[in-house]
């Protein structure tokens, strides 16, 4: 059984992150929409209008938390005040899942607050894998690891991206987050096959996907989250759900964030996407478990 | 390399503020850490990291103290960033708790320790800050007021809800944050004394305050007994007769402001 099956997570369908120059449309108007994903960290405050907007939208929609700051590649010790705000989160929301970056974001003591690459070495594998059981125990909530756009290639990496990927994702037994823009934007950066990759990743392990837009700085492309997603990174997303089957899919868009009508239309296109590409090829399609019944109140 | 002496080099790298490919022993060792490509360097994939940590670093202050920007011109605001990052790395997950440190470093440190509007400028931002995300207060019931017998007055103490904050400050660095947050361009405001509580209610606000209600917070958020509170500011008050004349109305304010979470009573 894989662990979508295992974990009983659902297709949410297509949805955009939730960002507060939206929340006047979001709150206000109340447009039709799959599903919202937040930042976790802009949540794990003591109190105040945070905590009272994520309650309303809680009340509408369907809310799933992405971390940016677990830190979960990091040989520091693992930040059990962290894991404590995020689980008390997790309670409140009590999401199908949650997940975080297979990153590093600074050493103790000295945050950088940026999604750093881990080499890929037997010693990475084995440290990350530890520390996201342990995430896992206490957070009592299915985990899933996003694979990161990186700028840097390690001398000591010893295996493609997407190896250490499932190499982890199978060590620790969590889920994987698949990005296809950050696989654009490493193989542009890096010179390896996207499409390599997007084969490369266990299927079943897949509980979500991310798209989004970047920027060309020349010699390099850059996880801006700043355009509509391109034609390249369609085509690894059709790619990926035909392995996957139909997993919940979200647009990213933090810098020059367009009005909402826009985000909308690019969650729509994703979801035409998905259609089409589902019904075209129903037979990679791999079900998958239906939503799950929503309780009073959340 | 092992993880952890990679990691540590990493962060020293990506925190330099000039940038590594003009520096022999950088390029050096990360040609010892990074591949490189036929478009960028070893060297100039760490410093990619390096443009961003500024750019992220910078500009999450420059969004924190914007009136510390308008007072320092833009260069002058990057200079102090640099300078406060070096002195106090984020130690914090959260990028909002980056300046944490700002009002001290500016009160310390030559050459900003010479102008207290910068001071009071820092700590005025930070206090919306916080007062923002601070834990929530119950409602008070302005009811329980008319309830407490007179004799039980002097040893009542108040519970204030966490958002609520206390400014004493030697330039109206509130007025002055709220002009430049508007997108002004107002002036240097001219020194003059002001008692400010920044508070929450569905937004953030503030009002000035007289010099003795201000010291009375200060004496119950403290945790004195409103008898004793009463004594140490009744000089200020203009005697305790000006003081008792003027403590219904501080209460009404500060009932109708919610800056009152919890009336104690001993026992």
């Amino acid at each position: 059984m894989g662990f979508r099956e295992r974990h009983s997570i659902p297709d949410l369908g297509v949805g955009v992150g939730c960002r507060t120059k939206h929340y006047p449309v979001i709150f206000g108007e109340h447009p039709a929409m799959d599903w919202f994903e937040i930042i976790s960290e802009n949540f794990m405050v003591d109190g105040g209008k945070p905590l009272s907007n994520l309650e309303q939208l809680v009340a509408s929609y369907r809310v799933v938390p992405h971390g940016v700051s677990m830190s979960i590649g990091t040989t520091a010790p693992l930040d059990r005040g962290y894991l404590a705000r995020l689980k008390a989160l997790l309670v409140r929301i009590r999401p199908p899942w949650c997940s975080d970056h297979l990153c590093w974001t600074g050493v103790a003591g000295n945050d950088v607050h940026d999604l750093l690459p881990l080499p890929h070495t037997e010693e990475a594998i084995a440290h990350v894998a530890q520390r996201i059981r342990a995430v896992q125990d206490t957070l009592e909530t299915p985990f899933a690891i996003e694979n990161v756009s990186s700028y840097v290639a390690f001398q000591d990496s010893a295996m493609p991206e997407w190896e250490f990927v499932a190499r982890i994702a199978e060590a620790a037994d969590c889920g994987i987050l698949l990005d296809c823009n950050n696989i654009y934007v490493s193989s542009r950066n890096h010179g390896f096959d996207p499409e390599a990759y997007i084969d490369g990743v266990p299927a079943d392990r897949v509980v979500q996907i991310h798209l989004a837009g970047h920027t060309d700085k020349g010699t390099y492309l850059l996880d801006t989250h700043s355009d509509h997603v391109c034609d390249a990174v369609w085509q690894l997303y059709r790619r990926a759900i035909r392995r996957t089957g139909a997993v919940s899919t979200l647009i990213e868009w933090d810098e020059d964030i367009p009005e909402f009508d826009v985000l909308a239309a690019e969650a729509a296109l994703a979801r035409a996407t998905r259609e089409d590409t589902l019904g075209i090829d129903r037979e990679h399609a791999r079900p998958v478990a239906p939503p799950r019944e929503r309780s009073a109140g959340s | 390399m092992r993880l952890a002496d990679l990691q540590s080099y990493f962060v020293s790298a990506v925190q330099r503020p000039r940038t590594l490919t003009g520096d022999p022993d950088a390029v050096a060792k990360a040609k010892t850490i990074a591949t490189g490509n036929d478009r960028v360097p070893p060297v100039g994939q760490l410093d990619i990291y390096r443009e961003q940590f500024w750019l992220r670093h910078v500009g999450s202050l420059d969004e924190d103290y914007p009136t510390l920007r308008h007072l320092l011109g833009q260069s002058g605001f990057h200079d102090l960033c640099v300078a406060y990052l070096e002195a106090h790395p984020s130690r914090s997950f959260l990028l909002r708790d980056l300046g944490d440190k700002m009002a001290d470093f500016v009160a310390s440190v030559a050459p900003y320790e010479g102008d207290p509007l910068l001071e009071d400028c820092a700590r005025t931002e930070w206090a919306f800050i916080e007062a923002f995300d601070a834990a929530d207060a119950p409602r008070f019931d302005p009811s329980v007021l008319a309830s407490i017998d007179d004799d039980a007055w002097p040893l009542v103490t108040i519970a204030f809800p966490p958002a609520l904050r206390r400014l004493a400050l030697r330039y109206p660095a509130h007025d002055f944050r709220t002009s430049v947050r508007k997108g002004e361009d107002p002036p240097r405001p001219p020194r003059r004394d002001a008692w400010v509580v920044v508070f929450r209610d569905d937004l953030v606000r503030y009002i000035d305050v007289d010099a003795a209600s201000f010291a009375l917070l200060g004496e119950l958020a403290a945790g004195a007994p409103l008898g004793a509170a009463c004594e140490r500011v009744a000089e200020a008050a203009g005697g305790e007769d000006a003081l008792q004349a003027a403590l219904p109305g501080w209460f009404e304010t500060w009932t109708r402001y919610g800056w009152i979470a919890e009336l104690r009573l001993p026992g």
